[in-house]
């Protein structure tokens, strides 16, 4: 489910950051608050752990395929909502920028599609309420599975809607949803059973190393706090993803607009004769103004022109390089 | 003054439990003694220098290093002087280069770089790893990470050293390397194992624990030929004892 | 190969090349992490057609693949996967936008045909940019450059950890998989009646050993956050680096460069 950086554009991608941060750090704030010093040690391996246990195939029964166990969910289910929330930005970070896993802009995004609601819609609304008056093996069955279809259906909605809002794809947003939320729910349901699995075993094993949520117990307030701020948040990041897209529909290009902001007019003034030939060149060889394509030979003609261009300053520049190259070589031995 | 000074020292590990790890331990390490703790597994060899270190504070009775009492309040102070060997490197080796590693210590007791970087070169130099400072520490073989974790402890500029099974898991060239290494330093030297040659090589001294008690406290040469000793507490004799008799 | 052996030899391979000592590495993050942000907000931004203005900004990927002596090959060997996806999503617009813009001697140019090349060159683009940070980057210089940029501690310290021990977990799943597939011969995964139980054992070790790593760091005074090391991050270069890029890119974006030197033909 991870978004590559081409799916989303900037303003979707910044909201989602923000969307991210603002998450991550409450969730600093109450992890903080719990004051368990060695937890950040427990953070790291688990992250660690959930990274490296992802990557095991386990075989499903009667298919011949496999799935396998959903972090966010298993972390929330160890360290609790926030701490688990965090471990997987962190594990997220580390997969965009390793493995190229999901891109860099469009981390926030990820973040909020495959953390936030594992944690916060699986963990604290669902595993929390359910676990609160005591923890049973059937409960932890049930729970992780309902969390897991949960979460993974919130996140594919989310990944639709992020992707529909970046004007980016054509496929119809009905096709698209419909493809992909019955995915989602046969990979939210295997997940959760694996993911339950290993629960079992650890309620069985270690029981008190489950997060049932006893330590939040004793600041009921705030739990009525955060509700709120998750709420407010999912309005905030709904709104402003709508808005923001509204925006980008109506000034395709974000940057254009911002520029325009800044300097008060679509085009910053073009002055001196370079530009002046570049603003001619352009007049003329418009080849793809934006949307309004025309639809004729001669546009096509002028095509050839930019593709030139295009051709010559790349091939002059990957010579001027590799000839800095081949210098700098040359004095690093003589 | 006794560099470490144990009185009455018990301890069980939760209160609950009936049952005491260690009961009634007395014993001083003077500077510059290296003692070797043995005994056989569950003996409560680690507890003994984890409640040094500071890690179980739960302990009844006395325990000093330099004077000061092990309890919270000198924590700073005491494992400034002392540094902790782990059994399992990888527990100890968190950061991701060796240099990177055995300066942990020193920057987080808020050194200068340029005194961090002198201390790290020396560190590293005293455990014979010069060439190893910016490898990954993923990359390093079993013998080189106890290297490293060795060197972690010198850096932070500690010159009592206890470790917990050092030679488990180290081939015989890499074992004799650390003998080596561990002769060379200075300062007091506790090392808990079961690998009764790596302390006869090691230790004048040797604490053989047994069923939370002292049973023998002397000189190492005495107890490791002692045969009935060594199999009444599940230990036998060291090889390079047991053809001579 | 298996995905276990495969992750713990990427770490290997991109760790190997930001620790070579080239032109790139002695870049401090901050600026490289700063050049690349900007570059792909940048990219994102062109619009779906502007076709040969978005073909431009290869030029700042040309630039850093050559002077920073990084293989392409392997660049596009590791991605190839990626680049897959990536392809199966621009043919939906394909399929989907129908609309033919204007004809190239006779063939038909579809508004789908265009965004798909637009969507390809955006994700390409971005995910090469991507893969040059981190082959000049260490994880380390990675995480200083977030801490510079008030990333709170915590969740650096956080990252820098994982980063520690995701390969030693890797191995530790590798040789579990083995020990399990050597007796369990025939089967492709994990069968249904051991699935908590791999995971949990693995899990329940990883615990213990989270208590170890923290005894170990407090015992080495360990005050909530993991001190940075100035390397040997050359400033000045830094700087002018990240100006002379941020203008370059800049100017890319907003002039049509191409058309001029089409034009001067």
């Amino acid at each position: 489910m991870h978004m590559a950086d081409a799916l989303v554009n900037p303003a979707v991608a910044g909201t989602m950051y923000v969307c991210s941060a603002a998450l991550a750090g409450y969730s600093i704030k109450k992890v903080k608050m719990e004051d368990e010093p060695k937890k950040i040690a427990a953070m790291g391996v688990m992250g660690a752990f959930v990274f490296a246990a992802q990557m095991i195939n386990f075989t499903i029964p009667g298919t011949g395929s496999s799935g396998h166990l959903c972090g966010s969910m298993l972390l929330t289910g160890i360290l609790g909502p926030y701490a688990g929330f965090l471990t997987m930005t962190g594990v997220l970070l580390i997969q965009c920028l390793l493995f190229a896993d999901g891109g860099l802009l469009a981390l926030g995004c990820n973040i909020w599609n495959m953390a936030a609601y594992g944690c916060f819609a699986g963990g604290l609304l669902i595993w929390k309420q359910v676990m609160k008056k005591g923890v049973t093996r059937k409960k932890i069955i049930s729970t992780s599975i309902a969390a897991c279809i949960v979460s993974l259906q919130l996140g594919a909605f989310s990944v639709t809607l992020q992707t529909l809002f970046s004007g980016i794809t054509e496929l119809p947003f009905g096709v698209f949803a419909a493809a992909m939320q019955p995915i989602h729910l046969a990979i939210g349901l295997v997940e959760g059973m694996i993911t339950a699995a290993v629960l079992v075993f650890v309620y069985e094993a270690r029981p008190e190393m489950l997060w049932t949520g006893n330590i939040m117990e004793c600041a009921p307030k705030e739990r009525m706090s955060f509700r709120k701020v998750l709420a407010v948040l999912a309005a905030v990041a709904a709104v402003t993803a709508g808005g923001l897209s509204l925006f980008a529909s109506q000034y395709p290009d974000g940057l254009e607009w911002s520029v325009e902001r800044v300097a008060g007019s679509t085009e910053l003034e073009a002055e001196g004769s370079i530009y002046k030939t570049a603003g001619q060149v352009q007049d003329k060889t418009a080849l793809l103004p934006d949307y309004a394509l025309p639809d004729d030979d001669s546009a096509a003609g002028t095509a050839v022109s930019g593709l030139a261009g295009c051709v010559i300053v790349v091939a002059v520049c990957t010579a001027v390089c590799y000839a800095f190259r081949f210098f700098r070589r040359k004095e690093q031995h003589g | 003054m006794s560099r470490i000074e144990l009185q009455h020292l018990m301890f069980r590990y939760k209160r609950q439990q009936p049952e005491y790890v260690l009961k009634d331990l007395c014993m001083s390490v003077e500077d510059g003694q290296s003692v070797g703790i043995i005994g056989p597994n569950g003996v409560g060899k680690s507890t003994l220098l984890k409640i040094l270190t500071g890690l179980l504070l739960e302990y009844e009775g006395k325990a000093c290093v330099d004077g000061f009492a092990v309890q919270k309040q000198n924590l700073d102070q005491i494992r400034k002087k002392l540094g902790y060997v782990f059994q399992d490197s990888d527990s100890q080796l968190f950061m991701n280069t060796v240099y990177e590693d055995v300066a942990f210590g020193p920057l987080n007791y808020g050194m200068k770089e340029d005194e961090v970087k002198m201390r790290v070169e020396k560190a590293l130099c005293q455990t014979r790893i010069e060439n190893l400072a910016d490898r990954q520490i993923y990359r390093l073989s079993g013998g080189e990470k106890k290297l490293v974790s060795i060197a972690g402890i010198l850096a932070i500029g500690s010159d009592i050293l206890l470790m917990d099974e050092p030679s488990a898991a180290l081939d015989p060239s890499n074992r004799e390397n650390l003998i080596e290494i561990i002769r060379d330093l200075k300062g007091v030297k506790i090392i808990a194992s079961h690998d009764l040659d790596f302390i006869y090589d090691t230790c004048e001294r040797t604490v053989l624990l047994s069923g939370g008690r002292i049973a023998f406290d002397g000189d190492t040469k005495e107890v490791l030929r002692n045969r009935e000793l060594l199999e009444a507490n599940g230990l036998r004799l060291p090889l390079s004892f047991r053809f001579m008799n | 190969m298996d995905k276990l052996d495969s992750a713990i030899q990427t770490i290997h391979q991109m760790e190997d090349m930001a620790e070579e000592n080239r032109f790139f590495c002695h870049i401090h993050p901050l600026a490289k992490v700063l050049v690349t942000l900007w570059y792909l907000v940048l990219v994102m931004s062109f619009d779906t057609y502007n076709l040969i203005g978005l073909a431009g900004m290869s030029l700042y990927l040309i630039i850093l693949f050559v002077v920073g002596e990084v293989s392409v090959k392997t660049a596009f060997r590791r991605l190839r996967l990626l680049f897959f996806g990536i392809f199966l999503l621009g043919a939906a617009n394909v399929i989907f936008d129908r609309e033919v813009l204007f004809r190239l001697h006779g063939f038909a140019v579809t508004g789908g045909m265009l965004s798909m090349l637009s969507l390809f060159l955006k994700a390409g683009f971005a995910v090469l940019a991507a893969y040059l940070l981190m082959a000049g980057t260490t994880v380390n210089g990675m995480c200083h450059a977030l801490r510079i940029m008030h990333v709170p501690g915590i969740l650096v310290t956080l990252v820098l950890l994982i980063y520690r021990y995701l390969v030693l977990m890797l191995k530790e799943a590798a040789r579990m998989r083995q020990a399990y597939l050597l007796r369990a011969p025939g089967q492709k995964g994990v069968q249904m009646r051991a699935w908590g139980s791999f995971a949990g054992q693995m899990l329940l070790r990883s615990m213990e050993r989270a208590e170890q790593v923290f005894d170990s760091m407090t015992l080495r005074g360990f005050q909530g956050e993991f001190p940075f090391l100035k390397r040997r991050w050359r400033m000045r270069t830094s700087i002018v680096y990240a100006v002379s890029w941020g203008i370059a890119l800049f100017v890319l974006r907003k002039f049509p460069i191409f058309y001029i030197a089409g034009g001067l033909l």
